[in-house]
């Protein structure tokens, strides 16, 4: 925890230190994240996550780079009945299983094109993950919350709807490391929404 | 944030509450059953041919459940023991009819335990909390002190338990018979008594499908 809070920190401080000609330039984002998992979180949850939103704030530090803060909560579910070996013995019935993720991530973006065009970018988040597995079977329930350190690779697209708004298009390749009990995590998020870009 | 920005903000909150932690819980009493099997990995159950099975489900009451223990309904023993019996002439087990005679390789028997769960959970109202922690420093007459909720929730829980014992390992010194496979089908003893024999053999099915090494 001590080394996500002193990266995210570090991204926080450095923000007033850099050039900003942009001054009054904001974006916050809405957008609606349904997301594919990948890896572990596959094995304990196969099924599309059609649940999950996010919320992202940038400033612009310099022309065309932003830092900002993202947030999000991501849900993937899976029922199955399939038999699992606990404690001695092989247990079967029906399984409930979930994962609830939040990430908490500090980022850094550049936007490719020039202002009031449709606007690539690409970003680079890196923070926390705050992680929910539970496994509910019978009148049995085995959970675990863990903080995973985390980063997020991210392509996305602006395109202007009006002055100061914009449709946003994202898509989010999120890896948090192992932490607890439980094994490093991974999958894919596709945003779609809305963002309030003055001056992009 | 312009203020159209509040009103998406707002559409966030419907979505999150859309967003539910843990979506399609369990809706039927059903999906709250679970099958449990141990057994004894050293024994070579294409081995055993013949086994005893007594023709009625014997109730138990474990110790630790004295006082919660109720009474076990004998309406489907005769379900229960036939699907049993049907399983292990599939797996190529053969039932004789008693211990005259040659004796059994081993015996299978069937319990049923009924029981009654009672869960307390005990929460406390924030605002009481804080009226609490004030008093009597800077809070007169009128704070409340706060008191806990309390919530109860009791259920009925019912488990068949099915134990195969190896005779031909029996130790007559120590008057000991080693189990060597148990099954044990677990579930509310709630819902519709329509749906009862359906959980029962769903039951069966799960604790052989998943004991393969039974099969000959």
């Amino acid at each position: 925890m001590k080394a996500v809070r002193r990266i995210l920190e570090s991204v926080l401080l450095l923000a007033p230190l850099a050039a900003s000609p942009a001054q009054g330039q904001t974006w916050y984002s809405l957008t609606y994240q349904p997301s594919l998992p990948l890896g572990n979180t596959q094995d304990f949850t196969d099924n599309f996550g059609w649940r999950g939103v996010g919320f992202d704030f940038k400033k612009p530090v310099k022309e065309n780079l932003t830092l900002g803060l993202s947030f999000g909560w991501h849900v993937f579910d899976q029922q199955t009945d399939e038999v699992i070996s606990a404690f001695g013995a092989d247990i079967s019935g029906d399984q409930f299983r979930y994962v609830n993720s939040w990430p908490v991530l500090a980022n850094i973006s550049y936007f490719f094109g020039t202002q009031g065009r449709p606007r690539p970018f690409v970003a680079a988040n890196v923070g926390t993950y705050i992680m929910e597995h539970r496994l509910d079977i019978g009148l049995y329930s085995i959970h675990e919350t863990n903080w995973h350190f985390g980063f997020a690779p991210e392509l996305g697209f602006a395109f202007p709807i009006r002055p100061d708004l914009a449709a946003v298009l994202n898509g989010r390749y999120n890896y948090a490391l192992s932490a607890g009990s439980v094994d490093d995590q991974s999958y894919v998020t596709f945003g779609l929404g809305v963002a309030w870009s003055r001056g992009f | 944030m312009p203020r159209y920005g509040i009103v998406l903000l707002g559409l966030t909150g419907l979505v999150a509450l859309g967003t539910a932690c843990h979506p399609d819980e369990p809706t039927s009493v059903a999906e709250l059953d679970v099958v449990a099997t141990a057994h004894d990995d050293t024994v070579n159950f294409a081995s055993i041919g013949t086994y005893v099975m007594p023709d009625s489900v014997v109730e138990i009451v474990p110790p630790e459940s004295v006082a919660t223990a109720l009474p076990f309904n004998h309406a489907y023993d005769q379900l229960i023991l036939d699907g049993v019996a049907t399983k292990l002439a599939e797996l190529g087990y053969t039932r004789l009819p008693s211990f005259a005679g040659a004796p059994p390789d081993v015996v299978v028997l069937i319990k049923g335990v009924a029981v009654q769960n009672t869960d307390v959970y005990v929460s406390y109202p924030w605002w009481g909390y804080w009226g609490w922690y004030g008093w009597p420093c800077c809070y007169g007459p009128g704070w409340g002190a706060g008191y806990p909720v309390v919530s109860v929730s009791q259920y009925d829980v019912g488990t068949i338990a099915i134990d195969m014992w190896d005779l031909r390992r029996a130790d007559p010194v120590a008057m000991q018979i080693p189990a060597i496979w148990t099954a044990a089908l677990r579930g509310l003893l709630e819902g519709s008594a329509v749906d009862a024999p359906f959980r029962i053999d769903q039951a069966i099915d799960r604790a052989f499908a998943q004991s393969p090494y039974l099969a000959h």
